[in-house]
């Protein structure tokens, strides 16, 4: 009854951390100092909309900083 | 304008009654890193981005923190459905039934009620997009002290959902911020 | 009492929506990526249609003349999303 056309794009699976293993790499541009930057993100690794609200994104790999944290706490403890 | 939409933007379906963690998550609606503080700061700051890009992610963040906050209601709404007044007084909620009952109002898990003191908007766009950073980690760090302190799936789930929206919220925002200091520099040449 | 299709329904249109609230952010700060546009396209398309379904069978999702109603006013109809699904 309901067709989902989306297209998928083919990444593999980290067998533990169930990350993209392809983490795409950013291109460096010129710094300055005395600011804040943040990588720039392709598109890239994008996840089935089915997964994607499973894992609170379309873009699984951007999460994968934080994710020692996360599982920290779901265990009920503290990274820090 | 806005549309309301009859649908949460993530499933919440909480069976069992708990209200010592409706009382800790409370703060993720009525704190100061809470959705509700969120929201407003992005809507409020809008008006002083500089490009059409930057409006429209403070507006579309803003606007999706509306739906958090929503998602954080609903937690608190049936964790604490038909709890009696004794109930909640052993949960250490007399004083919050004494004011509210069990209708939901924006505090934070000590019972300070929300202000917007908790939000700035300072005019200046790399300002304004620092906070919506620091805003997105604090977010993310309370998101896990509240998963800390639950065993309920049905309670963790909607909370990991949100944990990852911080993460991405945060990724946008530096995206931007990248943006306007590179707009500031281009216009300073001529 | 929400029946089984309806849920099937509202949980596919959650799916989707979300896939088109990430994108839409993504497309604000890369407003060029015609990928990403693409995608945020067929993923609109299907939601619509999903949406139409939806509130033909089971009432509206907006309100404000974004959608009609049959009688008596079906706005008002309950659950309303906070409370509980079985």
């Amino acid at each position: 009854m309901y067709r989902n056309t989306f297209i998928e794009v083919k990444y593999l699976l980290d067998p533990i951390s169930q990350l993209p293993q392809m983490i795409p790499y950013a291109q460096a541009t010129p710094c300055k100092y005395a600011r804040a930057y943040v990588l720039d993100q392709p598109y890239t690794c994008v996840v089935s909309p089915s997964e994607a609200i499973k894992r609170g994104t379309i873009f699984p790999f951007l999460l994968k900083s934080y994710i020692y944290s996360l599982e920290k706490a779901n265990q009920g403890g503290s990274a820090w | 304008m806005w549309l309301y939409e009859k649908k949460l933007e993530y499933p919440v379906r909480v069976k069992n009654k708990d209200l010592r963690m409706a009382k800790n998550i409370i703060t993720q609606y009525g704190g100061p890193d809470g959705e509700l503080s969120a929201s407003l700061r992005y809507l409020t700051q809008r008006y002083k981005m500089p490009t059409g890009k930057t409006k429209a992610l403070l507006n579309d963040i803003g606007t999706e923190e509306l739906a958090h906050v929503e998602i954080v209601c609903s937690i608190i709404y049936q964790l604490v459905k038909d709890a009696t007044p004794e109930e909640l007084r052993a949960a250490g909620l007399d004083g919050y039934y004494s004011q509210h009952d069990n209708g939901i109002f924006p505090i934070d898990a000590n019972g300070i009620p929300w202000t917007a003191s908790y939000i700035q908007a300072m005019g200046d766009p790399i300002t304004d997009l620092t906070e919506d950073m620091a805003a997105e980690q604090k977010a993310r760090t309370t998101y896990e002290h509240l998963i800390a302190l639950t065993d309920d799936p049905d309670v963790k789930d909607p909370l990991k959902f949100l944990w990852a929206r911080e993460v991405i919220h945060f990724q946008r925002f530096g995206e931007a911020l990248v943006d306007v200091q590179h707009y500031f520099d281009s216009k300073r040449v001529f | 009492m929400v029946g089984k299709e309806c849920k099937e329904l509202m949980s596919k249109i959650c799916e989707l929506e979300f896939a088109a609230i990430d994108l839409n952010l993504y497309l604000d700060n890369h407003p060029t990526c015609q990928q990403a546009i693409t995608d945020y396209n067929t993923i609109s398309q299907n939601l619509m249609s999903l949406k139409k379904i939806y509130e033909a069978n089971y009432g509206p999702l907006t309100n404000y003349g974004t959608c009609l109603s049959s009688y008596p006013w079906r706005w008002v109809d309950e659950p309303w999303p906070w409370e509980i699904e079985e």
